[in-house]
């Protein structure tokens, strides 16, 4: 039996590569012991997350050593993708360990739990009024992380030669500076900045400043976990209500664009198609509903607008954070709820969803191949969307990517509301929670709990991971690992 | 104006842009698809790729009817035969076309293409002014030649320095229709007077062109 040199060789640099994110996994799973120094009585659970975290520095800088002497060595075509799907799995993993260590969460719980974590879903199946400070802290963390991107978090201190096909395979879409260490430091400081902003933002209208920190980093990443039972809802603060939406907006908007807007340039912020996109979407979707849907289950207008405002923009902006039970909305209301979670949040931002930009994109080109018709036939015309850097102009094969992804997606959707049909559950409560769990959304109709099937919760989970990911990075990340591994014994 | 441009390359993105901004409606037709769809991206005009002397591809250009055509590919036959067919088929009303060959203008207007623009003809024909005689700052024709236009500098030796418009003595079919002193211009009248360093506009057929000269410089060579 031979062992093809070449393939174990060119491995090496990958193994090296998830070492040293693995090590950066390490320090995050330690942060969420801070809160130890305000909350010392919770101390006992400290060891829960010192196991996993020495556990991935030991095992971090051994694969590490991977890399040394290879610096010549070379990443071969799409192991980029390998490296994001292993370094995303090895996060799950790691982060899982405390809530399993603890007895808290079976196998299939702590997964779910970090999975929904770092995809910044906010579907749960902890019960957050027992749950320790320090538990709630750690998930808010996975969000942090989760929502910028753990390659993202490595780039930032080294970029190496390779730094940019993983910035790509990890799906971000825009360089915000030439140089991209620095780019991926200024989005990190752009998002730290404004999760600092939204904390004392919260802490001005009354929020304990524990939950502040939480909700503002859940909100900004999109993910949308709440350290109370009714999750914002809880506070029946409008002042609190419109910070959540204003941060929400924040974190599903481009980072590309919050560059544009903290420079000042607000005329070419709102000429983004993207951002008129979403304005025009939520003009049109929560007056609709407030008036048409909700009006008479909370009596009036005013409190339906502030309702639905606030629901559609956490489905739109895939946080999920909610401030009523859905239980009793009408069949029309679910329905604009569930297209708004398809449709997502903002390319390039913290948010999942098929993504606002496809969808402007796909509805142009309806458009373009419309009035195509009523053109001369051999007309030449460039078409462009406007994004955060200026004029993109369009060409087929983009157009044939984001179709190939949005049916890709919906079939990937249709796929796991199958899966929670058959266990009986009903079409619209199905069609809701999985839209949520693909989308990274994290609203529920109640469906998730720790005590559903683990089938469902599975499915969930791969929805989640496979909606952060955005899809193609998984497929070639497997089809490369079988394709190497069916020559590596020739 | 609906204006349609056939070819050409530096000078059809140049005249695209200067008649766009005067907010005229403008069809490009062009047979380089790279260079169309460069166009296409700079300029808010419909682009049509083709060979503009076929018949289908001006048909598909919806030119039919338009006010001014303008063709500007590098070769001359193909000019006349767009132009003939922008006239004849498509009814436009006003055809131009760049002749890169002064020769071909006789042909050009023998049949029936008058608004043909030699751009060496002209330089030729410029320079050959200029050279001849130094005081020519600038020199014009207009319409075709029919008229031209001259930009004169009186010297200190002049025969007309110092006299004024009245004495000249400017023949029937000539007019000085200002006169350039510094920064100053001066429409003249019958008593203005002429004086060293002035610059004359001339306007006068090009008949009387070197009589006008003569009177002015007082020699018709260097």
């Amino acid at each position: 039996m031979n062992v093809n040199k070449r393939i174990v060789e060119s491995y090496r640099i990958v193994f090296g590569y998830i070492g040293v994110i693995v090590m950066i996994l390490a320090g995050i799973l330690l942060l969420p012991l801070l809160v130890l120094l305000v909350y010392p009585e919770e101390m006992e659970y400290a060891i829960h997350f010192v196991v996993p975290a020495a556990t991935a520095l030991i095992s971090g800088l051994l694969l590490s050593l991977f890399l040394r002497g290879q610096s010549d060595g070379r990443l071969t075509q799409r192991q980029d993708a390998i490296i994001v799907l292993a370094v995303w799995i090895a996060a799950v993993v790691l982060s899982a360990a405390p809530f399993m260590l603890s007895k808290q969460l079976n196998f299939t719980q702590a997964i779910f739990e970090a999975v929904s974590g770092w995809t910044t879903t906010g579907l749960s199946v902890v019960d957050v009024a027992v749950t320790p400070k320090v538990f709630l802290m750690h998930r808010s963390i996975m969000q942090f992380f989760g929502g910028v991107g753990i390659v993202l978090v490595m780039l930032s201190a080294l970029s190496g030669t390779y730094g940019m096909r993983l910035y790509c395979a990890e799906g971000h879409a825009d360089k915000l500076l030439p140089n991209l260490a620095k780019s991926a430091r200024l989005i990190l400081s752009i998002y730290a900045g404004y999760v600092l902003s939204g904390t004392l933002l919260y802490v001005a209208f009354d929020m304990p400043l524990f939950d502040a920190i939480n909700h503002s980093i859940a909100a900004l990443s999109t993910g949308g976990f709440s350290t109370k039972t009714d999750s914002i809802g809880a506070y029946k603060s409008l002042p609190i209500e419109l910070t959540t939406i204003i941060l929400m907006l924040l974190g599903t908007t481009n980072f590309a664009a919050h560059l544009l807007l903290l420079r000042g340039n607000i005329k070419k912020f709102f000429l983004i198609g993207e951002i008129r996109f979403m304005l025009i979407l939520l003009a049109f979707s929560i007056p609709l509903v407030a008036f048409v849907g909700l009006n008479d289950l909370y009596g009036n207008a005013s409190q339906g607008i502030r309702i639905a405002a606030f629901e559609f923009v956490s489905a739109l902006t895939t946080t999920g954070f909610s401030t009523v039970s859905y239980s009793d909305w009408p069949p029309f209301a679910i329905f604009v709820m569930i297209l708004l979670m398809l449709v997502g949040g903002g390319t390039g931002s913290t948010a999942g969803g098929l993504k606002q930009n496809r969808i402007y994109l796909m509805g142009k080109a309806f458009y373009w191949n419309l009035t195509k018709n009523f053109q001369p036939e051999h007309v030449v015309r460039e078409r462009y969307i406007y994004r955060p850097e200026g004029r993109v102009y369009i060409e087929d094969k983009q157009l044939t990517e984001t179709f190939n992804f949005a049916f890709l997606y919906m079939v990937l959707y249709f796929a796991g509301v199958a899966i929670l049909l058959s266990h009986g559950y009903p079409l619209q409560d199905s069609l809701f929670e999985y839209a949520s769990a693909i989308g990274t959304v994290g609203l529920s109709v109640g469906l998730t709990t720790a005590d559903a099937p683990p089938l469902v919760l599975w499915a969930e989970i791969i929805g989640m991971f496979v909606g952060r990911l955005e899809i193609y990075v998984i497929f070639v990340a497997v089809i490369k690992l079988y394709k190497d591994a069916k020559h590596v014994l020739e | 104006m609906n204006i349609v441009l056939v070819g050409g390359r530096r000078r059809v993105d140049f005249l695209a842009k200067s008649l766009l901004a005067k907010g005229h409606r403008i069809t490009i037709v062009h047979d380089d698809e790279s260079f169309c769809k460069f166009l296409s991206r700079t300029h808010d005009a419909t682009v049509v790729c083709g060979d503009g002397s076929k018949p289908y591809i001006l048909t598909d250009a919806n030119i039919e009817g338009a006010d001014v055509l303008i063709a500007l590919t590098p070769k001359d036959a193909d000019n006349l035969v767009i132009c003939e067919l922008a006239k004849k088929v498509y009814s436009v009303k006003r055809a131009f076309s760049t002749v890169s060959n002064p020769r071909s203008v006789e042909v050009f207007k023998k049949l029936g293409i008058n608004t043909v623009i030699s751009a060496t003809h002209i330089v030729a024909e410029i320079i050959e002014q200029m050279a001849a005689i130094n005081e020519i700052a600038n020199f014009i024709p207009l319409e075709q030649g029919q008229i031209v236009l001259m930009e004169i500098m009186v010297r200190a030796n002049s025969p007309i320095c110092g006299k004024s418009i009245a004495d000249i003595g400017i023949p029937e079919q000539a007019i000085i229709g200002c006169i350039l002193r510094g920064a100053n211009t001066i429409i003249p009248r019958g008593k203005t007077t002429v004086t060293a360093e002035d610059k004359l506009i001339i306007l006068s057929p090009p008949q009387i062109q070197q009589e006008i000269i003569k009177l002015v410089v007082g020699r018709t060579d260097i």
